[in-house]
């Protein structure tokens, strides 16, 4: 109060004074400068999800841009607190950027994972992808090089078989060619024999008839009226006994023969014992007697007339028929 | 006012710059009443060295070298001995710092999330590759 008592003139001069300046002075006005920074201002607390960011900032700011706004006459002050506040609206804006920056990171970060995990999904369904091709690519391969072992185990098998066959037939041929050889010796064994034989036959004088080859026994073999032989026949029987060795195969019928001398059943039996004088001689040689065959036949078969000394020497004979078998000894 | 300043963060810079304004404060305070604005130019002086740290440079280098010169001009106006003046050239100083370091925060935000993007776009355009058949 006291203080109050003492200022009063003080205080009623300042009023006094401060209207007239009032009225004398135009009124300061709003610094121009600060307007721009009142938009930026306002647009940075209009826009919602940055405002609640950089609360702290913008509340300064806020301050500065009023502090600013106030009138004054003041120019230097005036500029020092447009620039104060521009500044401040301005720092405000950027930390409420960071932060908006920073808040989306995790969007971001939620974005690139989930694009990871798809590549990498991606990626795995692809290596599985392939691994399963590579997987049927080796089945393939595999059951190639299978089905190749086995062709080539049947072409094997074939030229095995085909080798065998030329082999076969080699042996075909062989048997053949041998064959072919040994025929041809037993042609040529077959054609000497024969030759052999018609040498013998020749020796023995024999002659061909429709019975065989057929030999005779002159009565040179026999004096009349007798069977045994003449020593001198010995040589002709001696061809005849080495003809049967050379050919076992074959036998003889010896039929004796007689004249029309004397009594008929006498002249029979001469000629049977005359035959049976031969097959002696040839049983003597060695010939087997299964391989002899003897007949008297008499003068039942005459070969020239007995009306003289020459033909009846002629019927005197024995017959030597050489068959071609033992048993064809008929 | 040193509590700003951690030992390790001591340079010859920062202690020649503090040498120059104890000194000039002195000589002011020495022959006149008015005294210098010896917080606003300390705090001023360490959004700088903030700001530097935060290697601010990339991204806000104009914004920076605005708060070096408006310093500069301070110890000037000290010399001067406009002690107003040094007193609001160190305010705006402090502020151009700040700004230059609020500016750089955002900046390398948005450009860790444009990298992000980036990346995340080419996941997705392999993808979409891979799904034409044509094998990564």
């Amino acid at each position: 109060m006291n203080y109050l008592k003492r200022s009063a003139p003080t205080a009623v001069a300042a009023a006094m004074s401060l209207m007239l300046l009032g009225a004398c002075a135009s009124k300061p006005a709003t610094p121009e400068g600060v307007i721009n920074a009142r938009q930026q201002l306002n647009k940075l607390q209009a826009s919602a999800d940055l405002a609640v960011l950089a609360p702290v900032a913008i509340r300064q700011a806020d301050a500065a841009v009023q502090e600013a706004e106030k009138p004054t006459k003041d120019q230097a002050l005036s500029d020092h607190l447009v620039f104060i506040a521009d500044r401040k609206v301005n720092i405000a804006w950027a930390q409420a950027q960071d932060k908006h920056a920073q808040d989306q990171r995790k969007l971001l970060t939620d974005a690139r994972d989930a694009a990871r995990l798809d590549s990498r999904t991606r990626e795995a369904d692809l290596a599985r992808s392939d691994a399963s091709v590579a997987r049927n690519d080796a089945e393939r391969a595999r059951d190639e090089a299978v089905a190749a072992r086995t062709a080539a185990e049947q072409e094997r098998m074939a030229a095995e078989q085909a080798r065998s066959g030329a082999e076969q037939d080699r042996l075909a041929a062989e048997q053949a060619r041998n064959a072919a050889a040994l025929s041809q010796q037993e042609a040529e064994s077959a054609n000497a024999k024969a030759a052999a034989l018609q040498a013998q036959i020749a020796a023995l004088n024999a002659k061909t008839t429709e019975r065989g080859l057929v030999v005779t026994l002159g009565d040179v073999l026999f004096d009349t009226a007798q069977s045994n032989l003449k020593a001198s026949s010995s040589s002709h029987l001696a061809n005849l006994a080495a003809f049967l060795k050379s050919y076992p195969e074959r036998g003889v019928i010896i039929e004796g023969h007689s004249d029309s001398v004397g009594d008929e059943d006498y002249n029979f039996g001469l000629s049977q014992r005359r035959a049976d004088s031969v097959q002696g001689y040839l049983l003597g040689q060695g010939i087997a007697a299964s391989r002899i065959t003897t007949a008297g036949k008499g003068e039942s078969l005459p070969v020239a007339g007995n009306d003289n000394a020459s033909g009846r020497q002629q019927n005197r004979r024995g017959e030597v028929i050489i068959t071609d078998a033992v048993t064809a000894s008929n | 006012m040193k509590s700003f300043l951690q030992p390790e963060q001591w340079t010859m810079a920062a202690a020649s710059h503090w040498l120059l304004v104890t000194t000039v404060l002195l000589s002011v305070m020495a022959c006149s009443s008015v005294p210098a604005p010896v917080a606003e130019l300390a705090a001023a002086e360490q959004a700088i060295l903030t700001a530097e740290q935060a290697r601010v440079n990339t991204y806000a280098a104009s914004e920076l070298a605005q708060a070096r010169q408006k310093l500069q001009d301070a110890r000037a106006a000290v010399v001067q001995k406009d002690m107003l003046q040094a007193s609001r050239l160190a305010q705006q100083s402090k502020l151009d710092a700040e700004l230059a370091l609020a500016r750089a925060g955002a900046a390398e935000a948005l450009a860790v999330n444009d990298e992000m993007k980036k990346s995340t776009e080419i996941l997705q355009q392999e993808m979409l590759r891979n799904q034409t058949g044509v094998k990564p």
